[in-house]
């Protein structure tokens, strides 16, 4: 009956914490004893409509008896239990929405200590010679960290490929593109041997390129150069291999 | 003067009425306006949260089971607990309404 529902909700909605199953219970018990009642009052001789009626008016007020029924059924570990099931839920769906910063600082790493690597996965590319030269501008890192050396032709001109990788000192954050894409190299008397038009490949925390010219065989040194945005890094790399004066 | 009741009065009606047989709601209700000659009535849908609070007090325990009536009805069982339980609080209820007489029959202008 229409009535028996509206009181049974009544009741249930007063009662917080009992859990899905206890309301239920809770309803079902009330709704029965709305119907015995109901056909005890029928058996006296009333119509249905009327039984039901009196039926609900001699339960009382469901908001009473549902406050008095909410005290019986008070905040309790199980649903603290569902809590911690929600809270766990939020835990996993952030670890999930944070895994591209786990991968950051898994790239990151990648071009600080092992580039080569990094290189080869993203373009392909790996030098014949390892360096580890390090220049730092602001909380970037640029660093040249591999070379490959052509054979020397008939004119006495050398194929130089110079493997450079950039990354923030932070590994939280992204790699400036900029650095390298700004990096002009420059021979000894200051012409420019090579640009970086091409920026960089990479993954943001992480960026590689490689810079080819060619240089008389017997000069050996390189200069780099990046001026842009008020900050300037120059460096010189000594493709002989010999210490350089910093 | 021994202290007014801690339990509620209906509660331990309830208790009593257990201690007799397992019964339902409803039927509870039926059996005390039979047995209190029809004097003692109460808005039936009060005693569920009574009912319930002796739930989770270990009083009683319920389960489901086909009434005289052929459906099936929310049955209550007095717990050994329960049965301690009433025979505390009845005493309690003893000696209070006892009290409550030995001072009224020293008031004036009653029979």
């Amino acid at each position: 009956m229409e009535q028996f529902d509206r009181f049974c909700q009544s009741v249930c909605r007063q009662v917080r914490f009992a859990t899905a199953a206890e309301r239920d219970s809770i309803r079902r018990e009330l709704q029965e004893h709305l119907e015995d009642r109901a056909e005890a009052l029928e058996d006296g001789g009333m119509a249905a409509e009327q039984a039901a009626e009196a039926a609900v008016a001699a339960m009382g007020d469901p908001v009473t008896i549902g406050q008095a029924m909410n005290r019986q059924y008070p905040l309790r570990w199980r649903i603290l239990l569902g809590a911690a099931n929600v809270v766990a839920a939020l835990l996993c769906l952030t670890l999930l929405l944070n895994l591209g910063g786990v991968y950051g600082v898994y790239s990151h790493l990648r071009c600080r200590f092992f580039p080569q690597s990094g290189s080869v996965f993203l373009s392909g590319e790996a030098p014949t010679e390892s360096d580890d030269l390090r220049w730092e501008l602001g909380g970037s890192v640029l660093r040249l960290y591999g070379t490959q050396l052509g054979p020397v032709s008939a004119a006495g001109q050398q194929h130089v490929r110079l493997y450079f990788c950039v990354y923030s000192k932070n590994p939280f954050r992204y790699a400036s593109e900029e650095l390298l894409s700004g990096l002009t190299l420059l021979d000894s008397e200051g012409s420019v041997l090579a640009e970086n038009f091409g920026g960089g490949s990479g993954n943001v925390y992480g960026w590689y390129s490689d810079l080819s010219f060619t240089l008389p065989a017997d000069e050996t040194r390189v200069f780099v150069s990046y001026d842009r945005h008020g900050q300037q890094l120059h460096g010189v790399i000594d493709l002989a291999g010999e210490e350089v004066p910093s | 003067m021994a202290k007014k009741q801690t339990m509620d009065h209906t509660a331990l009606l309830v208790l009593s009425l257990l201690s007799r047989g397992d019964m339902y709601g409803y039927q509870m209700i039926a059996e005390l306006e039979r047995q209190s000659d029809h004097t003692f009535t109460m808005k039936e849908g009060t005693l569920y949260p009574i009912l319930h609070g002796l739930e989770q007090a270990g009083a009683v325990e319920s389960y489901r089971q086909e009434a005289p009536t052929g459906r099936e009805r929310k049955y209550y069982r007095l717990t050994e607990k329960g049965s301690a339980l009433l025979k505390t609080e009845a005493e309690s209820w003893r000696r209070y309404s006892h009290g409550v007489n030995a001072v009224l029959e020293h008031a004036a202008g009653l029979a």
